[in-house]
């Protein structure tokens, strides 16, 4: 996972979106639940295993 | 990056939006099935996201599968904008047609500009030119420009240098005249005399190199010598040099000028006004009047249409044909006097001209009635330089 300042998220070995509202993404990472929380959440990318997030401020959960 | 948008414009993409109880899962499986999918936004439990078109079945399909609905908002690209213009095929025929047209019109010269110094007219040159190929609407392709500037350049004596630039549809001749060839200048080397070029009475001598033979007062005869080559020093040597001076004398001419009585009046008759416009090298006449076989003047102009500075190739030009009569009549005296006062004047003005520094001293002039016309007689006192230079041989002078 690679966070850029507090503005960008790319995430690798994403199994599958629980979760998705303009506030918080919850993404399973197969042991773990992975939260991202921000305002007006973008998935600006998505792969087959990775994700491009973008929002106004992020903040991750484990 | 800008090729991947392109990419994307060419195939066409979507703006879609999925609703359901459980959009998370269309996206998942969509997904994991490889579909590409971005700039994902959550508006009120929807999702709106950007999709190929290409993969639109695929995602009717998924939506399908997971009980959610799925909604085209927007198409963009290409394949969009043929489909919203499929009905209008003469729009695309036009654009195809002005597309064909442009190309096809790039291959020719439609604007000649002509650079030709004050001495060379530009008309002239652009007859020439035309005969040897270079007009507007020629392929610029097809043209020779070196054996044309080198036709040119040995046929006409007044071009010393010329080119011809042709950069896209525009075509640039440029002229330079032919200077006359120097004087040559006397040399350290070369000695003269100067002599006197006609009869008179000396009044000014001015010298600057040489000995004056002549001083103010004295009668001079065509040849005389006036001031010599040859300088005697006091200390006894002598030495020859190129004498340079100026020798004043009042000379006399005389001139007669004679009219008829009967002679031909010439009056202007009516003028014929012919108008041509040129679109893209072909003429169309703007008026039926054709040429005069009559005597005539004619003056010819051209008015080349510009838009933002530029010459388009569009022109008019425009030709004034003045007719001119002859008519029978008789000289009375003042008519007569009027006529060769004139004409002298012209005498006049080429006299002077053609004599260095002269200037006129004294005129006397009668009018005479012999009964068939009117001769004036003039009678002139000048003052001008008689001095024209011999050169001393000295090699026949060494060899004595």
């Amino acid at each position: 996972m690679d966070i850029s300042g507090n503005r960008e998220a790319v995430f690798e070995g994403n199994k599958g979106i629980l979760e998705y509202n303009d506030s918080a993404i919850k993404i399973n990472a197969g042991k773990y639940i992975v939260a991202f929380s921000g305002r007006n959440l973008r998935i600006r990318r998505l792969l087959l295993s990775a994700l491009v997030l973008n929002s106004g401020v992020i903040r991750c959960l484990l | 990056m800008f090729v991947v948008r392109l990419l994307k414009w060419l195939t066409g993409y979507l703006k879609i939006v999925i609703s359901g109880r459980f959009p998370e899962r269309f996206v998942n499986l969509a997904a994991r099935k490889g579909l590409n999918l971005w700039n994902m936004v959550n508006e009120n439990n929807d999702i709106i996201v950007f999709a190929k078109r290409s993969d639109l079945n695929e995602l009717y399909g998924i939506a399908e599968k997971t009980g959610n609905t799925l909604h085209i908002l927007r198409e963009y690209g290409l394949p969009e904008l043929l489909g919203r213009y499929k009905c209008r095929c003469g729009l695309l025929a036009g654009l195809a047609l002005s597309a064909g047209l442009y190309f096809f019109m790039s291959g020719f010269v439609w604007n000649i500009t002509v650079k030709v110094p004050d001495s060379i007219n530009e008309y002239e040159i652009r007859a020439v030119l035309r005969d040897c190929g270079v007009y507007e609407g020629m392929r610029s392709s097809s043209v020779n420009t070196d054996a044309i500037v080198d036709h040119i350049c040995s046929t006409d004596s007044r071009i010393s240098w010329m080119t011809i630039n042709i950069s896209g549809t525009d075509a640039e001749v440029c002229i330079s005249p032919r200077l006359p060839k120097p004087e040559k200048a006397l040399n350290d080397t070369q000695f003269s005399n100067i002599k006197s070029i006609a009869d008179g009475t000396v009044t000014r001598v001015n010298v600057y190199k040489g000995t004056a033979n002549v001083s103010p007062g004295d009668g001079i005869r065509k040849n005389q010598l006036l001031v010599s080559g040859l300088v005697e020093y006091n200390n006894g040597k002598t030495i020859l040099t190129d004498a340079q001076a100026r020798v004043f004398a009042k000379t006399h001419r005389s001139v007669s000028i004679t009219i008829p009585k009967k002679t031909e009046k010439i009056k202007a008759s009516d003028m014929t006004i012919k108008r041509d416009i040129t679109i893209f090298g072909l003429t169309l006449p703007l008026s039926l009047s054709s040429g005069r076989n009559d005597s005539f003047t004619k003056q010819a102009s051209r008015k080349d249409l510009t838009i933002l500075e530029h010459r388009i190739p569009i022109s008019i030009s425009e030709e004034m044909w003045q007719g001119y009569k002859k008519e029978p009549a008789v000289l009375s005296r003042p008519q007569a006097e009027a006529i060769l006062k004139n004409r002298l004047s012209l005498y006049e003005f080429f006299m002077l001209a053609s004599a260095d520094r002269a200037r006129i001293m004294e005129r006397r002039c009668t009018v005479a009635d012999d009964g068939e016309g009117f001769t004036l007689k003039a009678e002139y006192d000048i003052e001008e330089n008689v001095c024209t230079k011999t050169i001393v041989n000295t090699e026949i002078n060494a060899a004595e």
